[in-house]
Formats: structure tokens, C-alpha cells, sequence
């Protein structure tokens, strides 16, 4: 949530991205940081921290030594909502607006912005809500695009309609107010991505399956659009070199991308990062690093489905698309 | 190489047993059912169980290590097994290799007909590792004293045997060595006792990586089911990919690299949690092991080390540990030894072969009547590959603990005959059963 403000902080300012490291107090870290940091969090059961705070751990932080986590995490909510007052502070800092060449220049803070969501499965419904409610006012969904026709259809369905809460995303309520996507602006097919672009969207969000970003977000730089594109950003390093040559272009013009790399944005993060380079548990030497999980999800293969289809729908097993889980 | 190991751990004479007794004020207690060598003969006498390719070279290595020792029994569950070990022997150490007919035993009961013949003074185990707790009890109960390979069991039920007969042997006097031979490799003992003194400081993470080859040709000849073997026949020759008997390539290969983890953090870890599969070596000839396993182990204080390990061709091939301090860090392959840091040394390969040291170490100690008893050491390293292997076959973290006392897994056949024995299944993470 803070990583969409970001962004749109940055470019209603039209500054490069920055991000403000929320202040509230954090406290002693407790003395089993050291520990932590060695990935060791909490002895007693094994658990590593999930400072994400899913409901399986909430419910573990409540009783065990992970409150104070948890305690955390729901103070830097209260940064969830940015005020426009807090973009223009926060960007004011940062320094003076560049002037971005291809882009619009936003007058500070007024202008509407107008969202495109390329790619409509559950992290594309999850970020655009996200982007249209971390801010009161002042952003639009204004195109969607994807593959699938069915794709389309739900997520703006769930968007009209709202969402009860979900493991990886939180609920939001009904977001009409903030849509205007006709079915002019309601794009299917391999090139809905540059319908998307050209439909007269400011900044697009890319949520396809990880294979598609490299291409996706070419075509967003190329045509001066800002960019939130979700994690991972290739799947081979072919794909990897061209995002790095995008980004660069996007550099050249101004333009803002952000990642959804949400950690980096996370408070409680952002502080025991801080300490860590402050040196607080000296030289690193060791670290580890582990996501232990079940299987996400699969999609039986339904009749009249060709190959491509098939493994599009069921992307998170297939290795051309994400490469394997280690990427995700 | 070997002529060097008998010069600097020569048999030692009985004067010479007299003398070294007096100075390190030694006594030789009364064992009950062990030989006492300072009243008898010098000569060691030697018994082997399990004929197969190790069992012939630990002979060969203990035959030369010592003067005065002779081979004087023989068994194997396989004659043709037996037989071709009893002449490779003969040919390479005539002198020392005393084995008659009648002292040649074949079946499922020849460990307990080695075990009791009268004439011999120790044993060397062999056999596959399932085989190894039952016949360590049977060795140390008849008051043998025991060298015996690694790994020493596949299953908690066999480690706690095996603790059992250890200090049984304490008590009857008898000396056990366990062939995890990296512990007598010099620059290995040199590096890992700066470590102990602080070279790299406070030990606080480290990593342990071999990755090898598939094994894909190991007895080739018996890739093909002859018609007439029996499941247990089958399952027997192929017993290195047969979970049951080998404990898998992770308890029967990699203890080594383990053990010298243990060896540095100066015990066995706390818990751990592992990941494994078998992705490439799927025919039916190589039965139910894994081919690659990941293990995080956590030693005391929070100290994590992640284990690899992989038996795939084609992969990068490694065999090295390292361990990270709060002043420097250690890497060590079976060549070398290096400490980074504030304290840069490297110690180097000395051409001793370890082998040969493990069994002169034990001889003499056998003739000085000193204790050296490696049976825990070598429980608690093994029990640490099994736990390990039974995360990744269940996918659940566990406690070396929990493991060592409270795990029922018993992977002993109903019978020991030849017979019907379907296979195991292969083990499925997240489904096979914690036991």
C-alpha cells in the first residue's frame, strides 16, 4: 500500500521515487535480534518471522514472542493512507521536480491520475485496489487488459463489487467511484498490453506472469508511461537484460517505476535494515534465507484449451513463464 | 604412503607394551571376556563380516597398519562374496591372511559364528549399515573389540542400539573405532583444534556442500534382476539405493561431511528441517533413495549450517564444509584446510593415508589396553544424517532430541530370510509419515 503512494507521490510531483521511512517508535529490538537476523527468530517453535503478518502468524505473534512484531506492524498502518498534504512534503524533501521529456507534467498534486492494469488475475486485482485506495482522491482505473476475456470480466466485477480480505491481500471496499473502464477501454488478447498503453493511461500496472513483464514493460517506457510492476520482473536472464535497458530508458525520460517488492517499503523492515547497515550486529557473516509452503494453486486443463492456454492459466508451474518457484 | 603409517605406528612389542603401560600409568583391567594381551600373545587376530568391496579394503588397510596381525574368520551372507574377498586377500597379504576353510562362514548367522570363534581378537564390520547395531551387539556381547564403518545405522531404534552396545563395550573394556577416517586426517585434526582455540572466533554459521555423481554404474552386474534372486536377494545386491539397508546416500555417504560439522561445533545438532528428491535416478534398479537433499541444521546457540548434497551426473561437483566465526572463517575440503581472517593459515595434505591410522590407533590401543571407544560419536553423527533424511522424506523439521529418544522408526524387514519383500515406496514430502 505505501509502495503504490510512493509512487504516485513521486509522480504527481514528478520527482524520480522516494519513500519516507515512517518514524514511529520502534523501540529495543529485543535481544534475540541478533538471532534474527541469523534467521534464528523464535527458538521455541521453529517459526521463522513472517513479518508480513499473515493471519497464520498473527495469530502466533498475539500469544508468543512475536507481539511485538505484530504490535509493529499495526502501528505502521496507520501510514497505510497518504494524505496528499503528506506526498507533497515528503516529495518536497526529496528535491526539485525533473522535467520528464515524453511524460504529462503533473501540476502539484491536482491533476487525476489514470490507471491502466495489464494482466487481471489476483495480484493484478490486489495492486489496483491497492493503488486506487491508498489515496482519498485523484486516481482513476481508466483501461484493463489481459489475455483472457474471463480475467477481464471478474476482476472488474470484484472491483465494482469489493473483496472480503485474503491471504496475500486485505479487503477493500466497492471502488466504482474510482473506475471509468467502458467496454472500449476493456482490452483481450496477446496485445491487449499496448491497447492498454495507448489507451491514454498515465502510469500501468504490470501483474502478467513474470515471462511477459520484460516485454510489457518495454513497451510502458517506450511509450513515457510510469510503471508499478510486480515481482519478478523476468523469468531468463535475456529478460532480465532487456528490464535493466527499460530501466534505464525510464531513467532517461523521467518516468518513476516501482517495484512490488513490498519488504523494502515495510517499516519494521526499513528499521532493522537501518540498524543492520549501522552495524548494530557488526560484519555480516552468515545469513539464511527460507519460504517453506504447500502448493499455490493448479488449473485443470479444460477442453478446447490449446497447450499455450493451458499453461498460460496455469503459470505458476510452468517454467518458461516464472522459471520456478525461487523467482516468485 | 602406507610404509610411512607403520614406521610412525609400528606394532609395538611387548616390551615395548610394558613400557609405554608404565609411563602413562595405565592399568590393564580385567575385561571377563576380552583378551588380555599383556599376559598372551602380541598378535592381534583379525575377523571380517561383510565380504564385499569396503569389507576388503579395511582388511587389507588393518592388515597392514599393524605388524603382528593376521585374518583368522571370515563371513558373508553371500559365498561367491566371500570366496573372491578370501583370494583378493591372500594374493596381497599371503603372510597375513590365516583364514581356514573351516573359519569361512556364509549365511544369515555367520556374524555370530565369526563372533564366536575363540581365536579372534577383533572385529571389522562391513556389512551394509542396517546390519551394523545387531551386529555390534553380537561382536561387543562376545567381547570382541569392534572396528566398524560408517554409518552405524538407518533408523533411531539402530542408533540406540548401537549407544547401547558402546557402553557395553566401556564397561567390558573393548576398544570400538568407527571408519569416518576424516578424524585422522592431520591437517584436518590441526585445523579444526585452531578452530576449537579460537582461530576464527565464536563459530556462527557454516555450510556443508557435496555434490557428486549419480552412482549409476555401482555393481553393474547386478543392475539386471536375475530371474532366480528373490526380493531380498534383489533388495540385498542392490542395497546402496535400498533406503532400509543403506540409510541413503545422506546417512551412507555424507555422515562423513557431517561428522565433521559435529566435529567442529563439538557435538550433534539441535534440530533441523530438510527438503530432498529424486529427480534423475528413477529406474527401478536404484530402488527408493533420494538424489539430492537440502538440510538446515541448527547447532546450539542459534547457529544454523545448511547441508547439500546431491548424487546426480552431470551436476558442479563439490566436497567441502566451511565454517563462518566472528573472526574469520574456515574452508575445508578433504585436501585442505584454510583459515581466513585475523588468523590466515592453511594447512595442507600430509600423503598419511587415514585409513591405515585409524586401525594402527586402534591396535595399539588394543595392546596398551587404553580406552578408545568411538560408538557415541559415531551414533550421534549418524543419528545426525538420519534425522536429516527423515525431514526431507516427511518434509517436517524435528528435533535431534526427539529423534534420538522418541522416534519409533524400526526399518528392519519382518524376516530375515529369502523371500517376498515389496520395496518401500519411494518417500513423498508433506505425506509420508514423521514416525
Amino acid at each position: 500500500m505505501h509502495l503504490t503512494a510512493c509512487l504516485i507521490a513521486s509522480i504527481l510531483m514528478s520527482t524520480e521515487v522516494i519513500f519516507s521511512t515512517p518514524k514511529q517508535a520502534f523501540g529495543e529490538l529485543r535481544p534475540g535480534f541478533e538471532g534474527a537476523t541469523q534467521g534464528c527468530f523464535n527458538k521455541d517453535t521453529y517459526a521463522c518471522p513472517c513479518w508480513k503478518g499473515s493471519s497464520i502468524n498473527r495469530r502466533r505473534a498475539r500469544s508468543g514472542n512475536q507481539k511485538e512484531i505484530f504490535t509493529r506492524n499495526k502501528r505502521s498502518r496507520k501510514n497505510r493512507e497518504l494524505t496528499r498534504r503528506d506526498f507533497i512534503k515528503t516529495s518536497a524533501v526529496a528535491g526539485a521536480a525533473l522535467a520528464s521529456g515524453t511524460n504529462r507534467i503533473f501540476a502539484a498534486g491536482s491533476d487525476e491520475l489514470r490507471i491502466g492494469l495489464i494482466g487481471c488475475g489476483g495480484r493484478g486485482m490486489s495492486a489496483t485496489s491497492q493503488t486506487l485506495t491508498c489515496t482519498k482522491r485523484g486516481v482513476k482505473l481508466w483501461a484493463v487488459g489481459d489475455v483472457f476475456g474471463d480475467r477481464v470480466k471478474a476482476s472488474l466485477e470484484m472491483l465494482h463489487k469489493g473483496a472480503e480480505p485474503r491471504y496475500d491481500r486485505e479487503a477493500f471496499p466497492s471502488l466504482s467511484d474510482k473506475m471509468n473502464v467502458p467496454r472500449r477501454r476493456q482490452f483481450v488478447g496477446f496485445d491487449a498490453y499496448k491497447k492498454v498503453i495507448e489507451s491514454g493511461v498515465d502510469i500501468v500496472i504490470l501483474a502478467c506472469p513474470p515471462q511477459f513483464r520484460a516485454r510489457n514493460f518495454k513497451a510502458a517506457v517506450e511509450a513515457g508511461k510510469h510503471v508499478f510492476m510486480e515481482k519478478s520482473v523476468a523469468a531468463d536472464p535475456v529478460g532480465v537484460r532487456s528490464v535493466i535497458a527499460s530501466a534505464e530508458l525510464a531513467k532517461r525520460k523521467g518516468l518513476s517505476v516501482v517495484a512490488g517488492t513490498q519488504r523494502r517499503h515495510q517499516a519494521h523492515y526499513i528499521e532493522i535494515m537501518r540498524r543492520i547497515h549501522n552495524g548494530e550486529i557488526s560484519e555480516i557473516r552468515a545469513a539464511q534465507c527460507c519460504w517453506a509452503m504447500g502448493l499455490l494453486w493448479v488449473q485443470k486443463r479444460e477442453p478446447g484449451w490449446s497447450d499455450m492456454e493451458w499453461q498460460i492459466r496455469n503459470w505458476t508451474l510452468r517454467r518458461q513463464n516464472m522459471s520456478s518457484a525461487i523467482c516468485r | 604412503m602406507e610404509t610411512k603409517a607403520i614406521q610412525e605406528m609400528p606394532g609395538l612389542s611387548r616390551r615395548d607394551f610394558i613400557k609405554t603401560s608404565a609411563a602413562l600409568g595405565t592399568v590393564t583391567l580385567a575385561s571377563g571376556t576380552s583378551r588380555i594381551f599383556a599376559a598372551g600373545s602380541d598378535k592381534v587376530r583379525i575377523g571380517l563380516i561383510g565380504c564385499g568391496g569396503r569389507g576388503t579394503n579395511d582388511a587389507t588397510k588393518c592388515l597392514r597398519s599393524s605388524e603382528n596381525t593376521e585374518l583368522v574368520a571370515m563371513g558373508d551372507l553371500f559365498k561367491g562374496r566371500l570366496d573372491r574377498c578370501r583370494r583378493t586377500l591372500k594374493r596381497k597379504l599371503s603372510d597375513k591372511v590365516k583364514v581356514t576353510e573351516d573359519k569361512c562362514f556364509v549365511g544369515w548367522d555367520a556374524h555370530k559364528k565369526v563372533v564366536g570363534c575363540d581365536e579372534v581378537d577383533m572385529v571389522i564390520l562391513t556389512e551394509p549399515p542396517h546390519f551394523r547395531p545387531g551386529h555390534l551387539k553380537a561382536a561387543v556381547e562376545a567381547g570382541k573389540h569392534v572396528f566398524m564403518e560408517k554409518p552405524v545405522a538407518v533408523d533411531p531404534v539402530g542408533v540406540r542400539s548401537v549407544i547401547a552396545s558402546s557402553e557395553l563395550a566401556d564397561r567390558k573394556n573393548l576398544t570400538i573405532v568407527a571408519g569416518t577416517q576424516m578424524r585422522r586426517i592431520s591437517h584436518l585434526v590441526e585445523g579444526i583444534k585452531a578452530i576449537h582455540d579460537g582461530a576464527i572466533g565464536e563459530l556462527v554459521g557454516g555450510q556443508c556442500v557435496r555434490l557428486g555423481g549419480g552412482m549409476l554404474t555401482w555393481s553393474s552386474n547386478t543392475k539386471q534382476r536375475q530371474p532366480n534372486w528373490s526380493d531380498m536377494e534383489w533388495q540385498l545386491r542392490r542395497w546402496l539405493f535400498l533406503t532400509w539397508l543403506s540409510g541413503d546416500f545422506i546417512v551412507e555417504m555424507h555422515v562423513h561431511n557431517l561428522d565433521v560439522m559435529n566435529w567442529a561445533f563439538g557435538g550433534p545438532p539441535v534440530q533441523c528441517v530438510g527438503m530432498g528428491g529424486r529427480e534423475v535416478r528413477t529406474a527401478p534398479e536404484y530402488g527408493n533413495v533420494f538424489d539430492h537433499f537440502a538440510v538446515e541444521y541448527e547447532y546450539p546457540n542459534g547457529v544454523r549450517v545448511e547441508y547439500m548434497g546431491a548424487q546426480i551426473d552431470g551436476v558442479t561437483g563439490r566436497n567441502d564444509q566451511r565454517l563462518v566465526g566472528t573472526k574469520g572463517r574456515a574452508y575445508t575440503d578433504f585436501g585442505r584446510v584454510v583459515i581466513e581472517g585475523r588468523n590466515q593459515t592453511e594447512y595442507a595434505w600430509d600423503q598419511l593415508d587415514p585409513e591405515i591410522k585409524q586401525h594402527a590407533d586402534q591396535i595399539a590401543a588394543i595392546r596398551q589396553g587404553k580406552r578408545l571407544n568411538e560408538g557415541r560419536r559415531i551414533a550421534e553423527s549418524t543419528m545426525t544424517s538420519i534425522m536429516g533424511r527423515m525431514s526431507a522424506y516427511t518434509g517436517r523439521a524435528l528435533k535431534f532430541d526427539w529423534a534420538m529418544k522418541a522416534s519409533k522408526l524400526d526399518l528392519s524387514p519382518p524376516k530375515y530370510e529369502f523371500g517376498d519383500l515389496p520395496m518401500r515406496p519411494v518417500a513423498v514430502p508433506g505425506k509420508t509419515r514423521l514416525v
